[in-house]
């Protein structure tokens, strides 16, 4: 697997962001490229604004910049369905991988990766943001704008966050990946709190829908190495796809996860199916005019994103979740990701009526004791 | 500035074949006529001179106008400019200021200005914007291959005023899908002109075949050799039944719902709705009264409806089988 770090061919740094010690880590470990100061953003993307495919060649440059606002933020879930009340911390946006359904390719205004290097200021919101909420559990993570391992070889990010979170007990700290970048956490003391966590899916699909990402074999490889180190792992069966022969391959997948994984030391699973605003499937349409999964019979949600037509969903979900219970994963908790009431009565036979019971829900978990 | 020259010619020299500066072939002078047999040209056009001849920058309707009210002469502005970039800017920037361009102008424009020569930064960055469209490679490309649609499409599309994502969808299909298709799709309004080639795409997508394939098979061939239906008739049959296919479990969910609530037999002024796309769990019953009476006479016979235990396919019309 060659490391997804290796694709960039250009660097852009914010003027005045060369000061900051982040920046020029990222600059000595990616080696020699090519580095064009700016003024500012915009200029970015501007320019990639006049390339044929602007997302795609976004992928192999990245910007050092800091972040002028805050770091941290409720993730914004999907309005009408259940939210879990989780946070996101904003360091690095993008991904130099290129999965079909990646909703970043319509999200961000700017298709070059970002760094934001002033990691001063991201210890310090921390700092401040877990205090004002010092009463309650915080459920946090770096892997919504992104693939919270992907440029860790170069940014080391892993690591500092870990030392930071190890001591926050209050608080459950996720890196979400679904590559297999996990030196820099094998180098580390596992922390009861600290969890890393896998987006899986089919072999099939991975191969066809997700390009740059390591195969599923790989990611449970991977899983099993840092669960074996004595962290905790969680796994997200997300997005789940239809297509023919589903059953069986997630079924596969399923088995194989629970023949390597200690199902004990399962932080949580999260399933969702796939979804998305409208405007992303045109641009999937054009992207990846090989790719089948939008021609499957998505209609609009309460959210106005399209979605499987609601039987097709249960049925999709009863069967995973059939899959893992009998695999191994009976104690494994199970949630969904912007999902509806009706699904979590229906197919977990819960249903918690607003994300702060989803949230207590998933953080009183007991603990997984490292051996 | 170019400089214009404000001069009387006579109509009959003006070469209205060269139409390199048109925007859109497509208006008509009718109101125009009346207006002008009312109160003269009061805005003059704008011309210049190729190969010795006069050419029409802007003002193609004023024009028409007073060549079918029969006027020998009229008062233009003729323009010595001859770089065909700087005199197209005339007619863009003039009917930039009064009104909005459909797609189908817009495309038009974005591919005269490429064609003269003018760079892609200055179109993506200058002109997409002024035309409120998203200033990328990707939208100027996109608007280019518009324009090379067929007249037909392009004349119902500016009629209809199509938008972007509809015509973009057209550009994906071969010339003889897309005048397979445009028969039906020109006897439909603007919405279901859309859901029609949006679903005939993505089923011919799916299942990978053509869309004259599916047009020509099964129940889309017996409808369209059907005699007794009319044109529109038969572009609504099509529609339906492109929608079954794009939304086959939807479409029987829907059927199946329908049939369950037709058993019910419930009088008219009881109706049973479900959520959108069978999204939400709930079902909305709509009751439409006109008095206390009534009100009490139609709740009675919800009660009565409740205890029937066919009540319950309604939240579920595949729960039987
Ligand atoms: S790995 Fe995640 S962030 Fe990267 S392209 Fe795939 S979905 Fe997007």
């Amino acid at each position: 697997m060659i490391k997804p770090h290796t694709q960039i061919k250009k660097v852009f740094i914010e003027k005045g962001s060369l000061q900051y010690p982040l920046a020029q880590k990222v600059l000595k470990n990616l080696g020699p490229v090519p580095v064009e100061i700016i003024n500012d953003e915009e200029e970015v993307i501007e320019k990639y604004n006049l390339l044929k495919d602007p997302v795609g060649e976004g992928k192999k440059a990245l910007l050092l910049k800091p972040l002028k606002g805050d770091f941290i933020k409720p993730c914004p879930c999907t309005p009408h369905y259940l939210g879990c009340n989780y946070y996101i911390i904003n360091t690095d946006l993008n991904c130099p991988m290129d999965c079909t359904y990646c909703i970043l390719q319509h999200y961000l205004d700017n298709p070059v990766m970002v760094s934001h290097v002033n990691t001063n200021d991201l210890w310090e919101q921390l700092d401040r943001f877990l205090y004002q909420h010092r009463s309650r559990f915080i459920r946090i993570g770096t892997g919504e704008l992104g693939d919270s391992l992907a440029l860790d070889d170069i940014t080391e990010r892993s690591k500092e966050f870990i030392a930071y979170f190890r001591e926050k007990t209050r608080v459950n700290f996720e890196l979400k990946t679904k590559t297999i970048n996990t030196d820099n956490i094998l180098c580390e003391k596992p922390a009861d709190n600290i969890i890393i966590a896998w987006s899986l899916n089919t072999e099939l699909m991975a191969k066809k829908e997700e390009k740059g990402a390591p195969a599923v074999k790989d990611r449970i490889e991977a899983a099993y190495e840092v669960q074996k180190k004595g962290f905790r792992v969680a796994f997200h069966f997300d997005p789940l796809i239809l297509y023919r022969g589903w059953e069986q391959d997630y079924r596969d997948i399923i088995d194989r996860l629970f023949s390597r994984i200690d199902p004990s030391g399962i932080a949580w699973i999260s399933i969702g199916s796939l979804r998305f605003p409208k405007p992303l499937k045109t641009l999937i349409r054009k992207r990846f005019p090989l790719s089948q999964i939008i021609y499957e019979e998505m209609v609009g949600g309460k959210d106005g994103k399209l979605r499987y037509f609601k039987p097709m969903r249960l049925k999709l979900y009863q069967d995973i979740v059939r899959d893992i219970r009998s695999c191994g994963g009976k104690g494994v908790p199970l949630y969904f990701c912007m999902e509806s009431n009706e699904i979590w009565r229906k197919i977990l036979n819960k249903e918690p009526g607003s994300k702060e019971e989803v949230e207590a829900f998933l953080s009183l978990l007991p603990r997984f004791k490292a051996t | 500035m170019t400089n214009m020259k404000f001069t009387q010619i006579d109509t009959g020299t003006i070469n209205t074949k060269e139409r390199r500066f048109q925007i859109s072939p497509y208006f008509s002078v009718d109101s125009l006529v009346l207006s002008i047999k009312k109160t003269g040209l009061l805005n003059p056009p704008v011309i210049t001179k190729r190969e010795e001849k006069h050419v029409i920058v802007s003002g193609w309707r004023r024009i028409f106008a007073c060549r079918e009210l029969s006027i020998p002469s009229i008062p233009v502005f003729v323009m010595d400019e001859t770089k065909d970039l700087e005199a197209f800017k005339v007619p863009v920037f003039e009917n930039l200021s009064i009104r909005d361009y459909t797609q189908i102008e817009k495309a038009a424009v974005i591919r005269k200005l490429d064609g003269f020569g003018e760079s892609p930064e200055n179109i993506i960055q200058r002109y997409l914007p002024l035309l409120k469209a998203p200033p990328t490679r990707e939208v100027m490309d996109a608007y280019i291959k518009i324009d090379r649609l067929n007249e037909n499409i392009k004349e119902t599309a500016h009629n209809k005023k199509w938008p972007f994502a509809t015509l973009e969808l057209m550009t994906e299909w071969t010339e003889r899908e897309r005048q397979g298709l445009f028969p039906f799709v020109k006897e439909l309004s603007l919405n279901k002109q859309k859901e029609l080639i949006e679903n005939l795409f993505e089923v011919s997508r799916k299942k990978g075949i053509s869309v004259q394939s599916i047009l020509s098979s099964g129940e889309f061939a017996k409808v369209q050799k059907d005699i007794s239906l009319s044109p529109m008739q038969k572009a609504e049959k099509i529609r339906l039944l492109a929608r079954t296919q794009r939304y086959p479990s939807l479409s029987s969910w829907k059927e199946a719902f329908e049939k369950v609530s037709e058993n019910l037999n419930l009088p008219e002024e009881i109706a049973v709705i479900p959520s959108k796309f069978f999204e939400d769990e709930v079902i909305s019953i709509r009751l439409n009264v006109k008095n206390k009476k009534e009100l009490e006479k139609y709740a009675d016979k919800l009660k009565e409806l409740s205890s029937k235990k066919e009540i319950s396919l309604l939240f579920n019309p595949f729960s039987h089988d």
